[in-house]
């Protein structure tokens, strides 16, 4: 008895532990890590919401894009969590468009799709606006709101695996270099 | 001799009431008529769409086309509503604030400890000096009672972080920077400041507590590069003060 109940309380310090070191890393901006770690524990926690939600955003934030796919079928009992779910989901279903538009020549014209703050989201918005017909290699856009920030897009042919690639500028300045799959 | 004329009136008498109840039979079947012509147009008009469209669907061609017609028409309209209005996803980070409170009760037991180590050498000090015992009771008390005062501090901060995370009131996060930057956690008073400027550019006060936390943290040149640009966009001579004093060195 006294063995199952310290192996209760061991348990519920580490759970409590994974949570709050998980909530650490995404505050000191270490995504990809938060994300890993996260990973590595998902199952155990997959009932813990919050730990979800966690998980889930410091994946978005790493650009493991497909692995909000999971969360987003969990995310549900709470109407933040479904609102979190939303979100996420929307960003999954614009990259793959986008990646399906880019190698297959597939038309986004006629859709229309929620917006999110992602820059996923606005690179989907300024390529669904581009005639379709004229396939390019590279795509340049001007954001809408700030004319020194802009998007370059293209796909990469990286050892048999195409990867899309989202490069934001600020003043001809690379500030971010995104890499899907 | 037989009376013709009488027998003549009398004919005509039987032949017009044996004509009454057809005559009454045939106006009522015509005003009838006439009546339910007359409202039938109108009755049709009112039948809804739905109505139509199973009409529509037995074998009349014409009346086809009509729901041809309405089932188009309702996409199209929906489309336009789209593309005008387009929708916002915008995330909640909001469980962020129930995993920093679930935090709290380690930050509750450091401050217990705290208050356990203050306490300790005073008993110490009493058991070496043996004093008597009216005059030991007082100077405990005394202590007792400044750590009580700090630690109902500590809880009334925590309760307007608490009261902030659910309102963004910028009034509650200045207070909270201020009381920060008091105690001399200037990390903390940065951060709550930082939060306050975000929720509102225009408060003085903030901008000169964010300031001085940076000057605390050894970042001079950040500090005036901020003040100089608040004082590009608003007057403030306490601002102005401060940005002198950082700059000949009285500020540190």
């Amino acid at each position: 008895m006294r063995l199952l109940i310290l192996i209760s309380l061991l348990f519920n310090l580490l759970y409590a532990d994974i949570k709050t070191s998980l909530y650490h890393l995404y505050q000191d901006k270490k995504y990809e890590e938060a994300c890993q770690d996260g990973l590595k524990v998902f199952q155990s926690n997959r009932k813990d919401e919050e730990f979800v939600s966690l998980y889930a955003f410091s994946c978005l934030k790493a650009d493991h894009i497909d692995r909000l796919a999971i969360p987003i079928s969990i995310l549900k009992d709470s109407e933040e969590a479904r609102s979190n779910a939303a979100y996420f989901s929307v960003i999954l279903m614009q990259k793959k468009l986008l990646f399906h538009s880019l190698i297959d020549n597939y038309k986004l014209t006629e859709l229309v799709l929620p917006k999110t703050d992602h820059v996923l989201s606005t690179v989907y918005e300024l390529y669904s606006k581009v005639d379709y017909q004229r396939k390019r290699s590279h795509y340049s856009f001007v954001d809408v709101n700030n004319e020194k920030i802009s998007y370059k897009l293209y796909i990469k042919n990286d050892n048999q695996n195409k990867k899309m690639i989202i490069e934001e500028y600020y003043d001809t300045i690379m500030t971010h270099r995104h890499v899907y799959w | 001799m037989l009376n013709v004329h009488d027998l003549e009136r009398r004919w005509l008498k039987y032949k017009i009431k044996t004509y009454i109840p057809i005559s009454l039979i045939s106006v009522s079947v015509l005003t009838g008529t006439i009546l339910l012509l007359m409202f039938f147009p109108f009755a049709a008009k009112e039948i809804p769409n739905s109505d139509l469209q199973k009409i529509a669907a037995i074998d009349n061609q014409e009346t086809v086309e009509v729901k041809e017609e309405i089932i188009i028409e309702v996409p199209q309209n929906t489309q336009k509503q789209v593309e005008k209005k387009t929708l916002i996803l915008k995330p909640s980070l909001h469980f962020m604030d129930n995993i920093e409170e679930s935090l709290s009760p380690y930050l509750d037991n450091e401050v217990l400890t705290n208050t356990q180590e203050v306490q300790s050498p005073i008993y110490t000090q009493d058991s070496v000096k043996s004093v008597k015992s009216e005059e030991v009771q007082e100077p405990i008390e005394k202590k007792r009672s400044l750590i009580i005062t700090k630690k109902k501090d500590e809880v009334d901060l925590k309760d307007v972080i608490r009261r902030f995370k659910k309102n963004k009131n910028p009034a509650l996060s200045l207070f909270v920077a201020k009381r920060y930057y008091e105690l001399g956690q200037y990390q903390k008073s940065y951060n709550y400041a930082l939060m306050t400027n975000e929720i509102n550019k225009d408060i003085d006060e903030s901008w000169i507590i964010f300031s001085k936390s940076l000057v605390k943290l050894g970042q001079h040149e950040l500090a005036t590069v901020t003040l100089k640009s608040y004082l590009k966009s608003n007057k403030s001579t306490q601002a102005e003060i401060l940005l002198k004093k950082i700059e000949s060195g009285n500020f540190r």
